[in-house]
């Protein structure tokens, strides 16, 4: 038995009625709630991954920065101590040569003054050899003793014309 | 491993439950098919009733549309378990994709249709373009479409009717007899055939649709196989009772009248289903 082609059933229309509002319970319970939690834990988990990208790349950038200036201070100490070395060197050096052409002028000083008291000292030793020399040959000479005190101040004469001679 | 393999367990025991009602109610409708002799010419009638049960005002009759609808709707179930069997935040699965797919597809579609206010609708949305196009579709397993008979969906568009009228009377009640009576009092017979040809249009359009593409395929496929016996009838034996001009033009109608025809009125009845809604809630609610 077939059922008219168009017909209106209460009972059946009221049935239809309840079956779709089970499958909108069935698609909300078994299809959108599972897919809408995954879906939004999955974008939480995205968020959540790139706000620590971000707070990474912030604070990454922070130590640059802060690597930077230590850098950059570090350098500009650096130069000022070696500024400061070589000025320190420089002045070490300077006093260095000082002392160097100070020293050198006393050392000369004092071997010129050895030297001229040596010249001296020979000059004295020539002068009385020559006095005692010239007392022998004159008493060779007058034949007759005559005490080197007499004839001091003529020895000297002899000397000082002795030492003009070329 | 021993997960994976009850996984799989779950998973086959889900695409039974997919396939096995279609398959009961094709088994069924093969088992209680009358057989209707060539001689008596084409019949067209309404879906085979397997047994009547007394009710208050009006008996019920189980017909064929009423069994298909179930088993659509338990197949739907086991689509919907089967989509979402072992989802993981991170997919690795085909059908997970397909599951967000359809989600996100149907909260698009109620999103720009209705509003953000509206998307408690999605599931229904979805729940109706599932419903109407498997019911359409399942005509293709040789089943009674249940969207050919007409209670099927004037019960859809009646459900329809009452959340228009839920969301109307949200304006309150004044507000909503008031508008049977704008712009002028006159209107008012006008207004109250306007608010009732909704569901009925509905349910007709879609039904209407649907029934008569059923009718054109069997009157065009009769025709088809009397010009075949008469003009191939010479044949000799078994040769001349096969109805060889049916092959091709009835494949060229199913698809036009099953597949786009049921698709499309699934469209509509979904698409008119948000229209009527979200015009039908007050503008500030």
């Amino acid at each position: 038995m077939d059922s008219p082609i168009i017909s209106v059933n209460l009972w059946q229309t009221l049935i239809s009625l309840a079956n779709l509002y089970i499958i909108f319970r069935i698609m909300r319970k078994f299809l959108f709630k599972p897919v809408q939690k995954v879906m939004d834990t999955r974008q939480e988990q995205v968020d959540r991954i790139y706000s620590e990208a971000n707070e990474t790349r912030a604070s990454a950038n922070e130590m640059k920065q802060e690597y930077e200036q230590r850098l950059a201070s570090a350098r500009y100490e650096a130069d000022g101590m070696i500024r400061a070395a070589t000025q320190t060197a420089q002045r070490r050096g300077d006093e260095i040569v000082e002392e160097a052409k100070a020293q050198a002028a006393h050392t000369r000083e004092k071997a010129q003054a050895e030297i001229e008291q040596q010249k001296r000292q020979m000059l004295k030793d020539v002068r009385s050899e020559l006095s005692d020399l010239a007392v022998s040959i004159a008493s060779k000479v007058v034949e007759k003793e005559i005490t080197p005190a007499d004839y001091e101040g003529f020895v000297d004469d002899f000397v000082e014309n002795a030492g003009d001679r070329p | 491993m021993d997960e994976k393999k009850r996984a799989r367990f779950v998973d086959i025991l889900l695409i039974l439950l997919i396939v096995l009602p279609l398959a009961g109610a094709v088994v069924l409708k093969t088992v209680t098919a009358p057989v209707t002799p060539m001689e008596k010419g084409v019949q067209i009638g309404g879906a085979q009733v397997y047994f009547t049960i007394p009710l208050p005002i009006q008996e019920l009759p189980i017909s064929a549309a009423q069994i298909n609808s179930w088993a659509v709707m338990l197949s739907i179930l086991g689509i919907c378990l089967y989509l979402t069997h072992g989802i993981k935040v991170i997919p690795d699965s085909k059908r997970q994709l397909a599951a967000e797919w359809i989600v996100d597809t149907v909260n698009k579609l109620v999103r720009s249709n209705m509003g953000e206010k509206f998307m408690g609708f999605a599931p229904f949305v979805a729940g109706i373009l599932a419903l109407s196009a498997l019911s359409s579709l399942s005509s293709l397993l040789g089943l009674f479409a249940p969207t050919s008979d007409l209670n099927i969906v004037l019960g859809w568009a009646l459900l329809v009717f009452i959340l228009i009228t839920h969301y109307k009377l949200k304006g309150g009640l004044w507000a909503y007899i008031k508008g049977f009576f704008s712009p002028i009092p006159v209107f008012a017979p006008l207004n109250i055939i306007g608010e009732v040809a909704t569901p009925i249009s509905m349910s007709f359009r879609h039904y209407g649709n649907v029934m008569s593409g059923m009718v054109i395929s069997t009157l065009i496929a009769y025709a088809l196989r009397s010009l075949s016996l008469t003009v191939l009838g010479w044949l000799p034996g078994v040769l001349g009772q096969i109805p060889f001009l049916q092959i091709g033009l009835p494949a060229v109608l199913s698809l036009y009248f099953d597949i786009f025809s049921g698709c499309m009125q699934a469209f509509i009845f979904a698409m008119l289903t948000m229209m009527f809604i979200s015009t039908a809630s007050p503008e500030d609610a």
